[in-house]
């Protein structure tokens, strides 16, 4: 190969990839020289005090530079790449402000917005949020006193992630807050409304059970989670995200056991600049059998969970409806051991409610049993929810999906045995099992 | 006497019989007037009353007179209404419009601030412009109103027909305008599959709400490609899932809101070309160095 060839390639090269990471200053290397600038109409444009861009090209025939198959740029090759944003937290109830500084983009390039990364574990992995060209983000939903990780990244304008910030951690901690306004009232454990002056928020105050995991959903998408102490009671701030309408707000609860409690909803009209309280929450006991069958004679025990020292009463749905009382302990756990000699032969079912203090809840879900000539014991361990179609142990836009996919179309082979089993067995998708998704609906 | 008679049994059957009549939930049409010229628009909400009921999910039919009305648009952006099933759509050539959704959770009334009572909750509304002078009936028909009981039962539920009367005076626009500079909420796009769906593809499933002017539309981008309009859930194309997927939601006003699903298997990414640039860079100049000595 001629040296002088072998050169230009090298140079050529070069001159595709040091600027990357290089400055003009290269171009007074004792190293090389270019040899071969093709000065371009209008060459020297570009200009500036400490340099002179010349738009050269390495050229390895007379005429090239014409493909079909990418495009030139005139000037060097540039990478987006901005200053690191500097990113600051602050905790607070349920939720961690974060602040940062403005990323500048450079060689021309601009910051065109910013996604937030969150993760319960330093150095992630991320859970990505874009929020758009600003320089602070409320992370809200956050349980009290678990430590998030948050990093922010600089966007280009494809949208591509440019520079990242180092990470900082916040625990979000609880605040102590003013009495519920207008807790209680509403029936069955339905809340009543009062307002505080602040900016778009919904409080949420209840309880639920000792130790349990509670989810609120905002239209039908899970928007904050929270553990609940022994005590039972929670309380839930959303103020991200509102702005006035009609809004689906729906709560559930999962016991120390994995049960879960209905679906609670509210439709609510949230009022923008203005903070609502609904307080009296009283979800219902969660409720288990430790049969599916029972021969008639022994016992079936119905158990579950509630508030601590509640009065639960057991619901046993025969030809005639019996009642039964029963206390639940200090932790919650109510326990009934129902005597199957009570009712005929055949399906029967049962549910719960519980009270306390002078309040009431409205019923559990119904649990279906068989009085029979033999025991069949119920699987503790199968987590499947009606309507959970996938079996990931949720009920949400998935299941909705997959429903849709069926809907008003003859089923397949196997998908016959999951509407039996989840839906409601008719052999086809229609309205009603959209409705039994929407009654078991995690988000 | 017997006539008397008979007419006071009418009359207690009718006071016993009205209160299970009133607790059914109902579909009714509320419109921002009864009457309007030709050539004018009007909006006609479609409402639900629950009734004390606690439902889940609905669908029905609403046949409407297509020589004297065009349904110029449908709104829903603050519909209680969050998932559908089939959104509210014309089937022209049937004089109908179809619609079935469900509220997950239930509607049983929406709760405002110290309101002793809750309100009834709207479903869509309809822009109808009118064409002829006459009176016409709006009325829905096959509809359904599933009970929140985990078992899909149904509701009794009842209906109330509405008439419009189209005047020979020249119509007036007789709708709700709104601004909107909010975008629609943010949302969580996410990727999945399931062997019992789409024959096991990879799909893509999104939905937000946008409470002022109502979502428009989706479009979706999988890396380099372009901006497609699409619903969920949607089959990507992308099924080794090596795109980065962008979802947009745009709402009736044209505002956006962008969010990303990063692939699980990306081909390129500033960190690996950064690294290739080093390696490249590295051999270049060995080479050179190599031939220089030489």
């Amino acid at each position: 190969m001629n040296i002088s060839l072998f050169r230009k390639i090298c140079i050529a090269l070069l001159f595709i990839f040091l600027p990357l990471a290089l400055n003009a200053s290269v171009f007074s290397s004792s190293n090389f020289k270019i040899l071969d600038p093709t000065i371009s109409i209008g060459g020297g444009k570009s200009s500036s005090v400490s340099y002179i861009l010349l738009q050269s090209i390495g050229e390895f025939a007379t005429g090239t530079s014409t493909a079909s198959n990418f495009q030139l740029n005139s000037g060097f090759l540039t990478f987006p790449t901005s200053t690191l944003p500097i990113l600051g937290a602050t905790a607070g109830d349920g939720q961690v402000t974060l602040s940062w500084t403005t990323a500048i983009g450079q060689l021309g390039w601009n910051v065109s917005g910013y996604t937030v990364g969150q993760s319960t574990s330093s150095g992630g992995p991320y859970t990505y949020t874009s929020v758009g060209n600003v320089t602070s983000s409320i992370r809200t939903g956050l349980t009290n006193g678990t430590t998030y990780y948050f990093i922010v990244s600089a966007e280009d304008a494809f949208g591509n992630l440019i520079a990242t910030s180092t990470e900082v951690s916040k625990a979000p901690v609880a605040v102590s807050t003013p009495p519920a306004g207008g807790g209680g009232g509403g029936g069955g454990g339905g809340g009543g409304g009062g307002l505080l002056p602040a900016v778009t928020a919904v409080i949420f105050r209840g309880t639920a059970y000792p130790n349990s995991n509670v989810s609120l959903l905002q239209d039908a998408r899970v928007v904050a989670t929270t553990k609940v102490g022994e005590d039972s009671s929670f309380e839930l701030k959303l103020s991200s995200g509102l702005s006035g309408g009609i809004y689906t707000f729906s709560i559930w609860a999962e016991d120390i056991q994995g049960r879960r409690s209905i679906t609670y909803s509210f439709n609510i009209s949230v009022t923008s600049g203005v903070t609502a309280l609904i307080g009296g929450i009283f979800l219902p006991p969660t409720i288990s059998v430790d049969k599916l069958e029972v021969r008639r004679g022994d016992t079936l025990t119905i158990l579950g969970q509630s508030a601590p020292l509640a009065d639960v009463t057991v619901f046993i749905n025969s030809e005639e409806e019996l009642v039964k009382k029963v206390s639940a302990d200090a932790s919650g756990a109510w326990l009934y051991k129902f005597d199957t000699l009570e009712v005929e032969y055949g399906d029967h079912s049962t549910r719960s409610k519980a009270a306390k203090n002078g309040d009431i809840t409205i019923f559990s879900q119904a649990v279906a049993f068989k009085v029979g000539t033999k025991n069949v014991l119920a699987d503790q361990t199968k987590k499947f929810l009606r309507g959970d179609l996938n079996a990931d142990g949720r009920v949400n836009l998935i299941d909705f999906s997959i429903g849709a996919y069926w809907y008003q179309r003859p089923l397949g082979a196997s998908f016959q045995i999951i509407e039996k089993e989840r839906l409601n067995g008719d052999g086809k998708i229609n309205l009603i099992d959209f409705s039994i998704i929407a009654f078991y609906w995690t988000g | 006497m017997f006539n008397l008679i008979f007419r006071i049994s009418i009359l207690s059957l009718l006071f016993i019989l009205s209160p299970n009549m009133a607790l059914a939930s109902q579909f009714y049409f509320s419109p921002l007037a009864d009457e309007i010229g030709v050539g004018g628009e009007i909006e006609v909400s479609v409402i639900l009353n629950p009734e004390d009921e606690q439902i889940n999910a609905i669908e029905g039919e609403i046949i409407y007179p297509s020589d004297a009305v065009e349904v110029s648009d449908i709104r829903y952006g603050d519909s209680v209404v969050n998932i559908w099933i089939q959104s509210p759509s014309v089937l022209e050539r049937d004089n109908k419009i179809i619609f079935s959704g469900i509220i997950p959770g239930g509607f049983s009334g929406i709760q405002e601030p110290f309101a002793p009572k809750t309100i009834d909750g709207k479903l869509f509304s309809l822009i109808l412009k009118t064409k002829k002078e006459g009176d016409y009936l709006l009325s829905l028909t096959s509809g359904k109103a599933l009970l929140n009981d985990g078992l899909g039962s149904s509701a009794e539920v009842s209906t109330r027909d509405f008439r419009l009367r189209v005047s020979s005076e020249r119509g007036v626009s007789m709708n709700k305008s709104f601004t909107d500079d909010i975008p629609p909420e943010s949302f969580s796009p996410e990727v999945t599959s399931d062997p019992n769906a789409f024959n096991g593809k990879y799909f893509l499933i999104f939905s937000t709400q946008d409470k002022n002017s109502g979502i428009d539309h989706y479009e979706v981008k999988e890396g380099w490609g372009k901006w497609v309009v699409v619903e969920s859930p949607y089959i990507l194309e992308d099924q080794e899932l090596k795109s980065r997927i962008k979802v947009k939601a745009i709402d009736r006003a044209g505002n956006e809101r962008l969010e990303k699903v990063f692939s699980s298997y990306p081909l390129f990414s500033y960190a690996k070309l950064a690294l290739w640039v080093i390696i490249i860079i590295i051999v270049v100049r060995l080479i050179y160095f190599l031939r220089k000595r030489k």
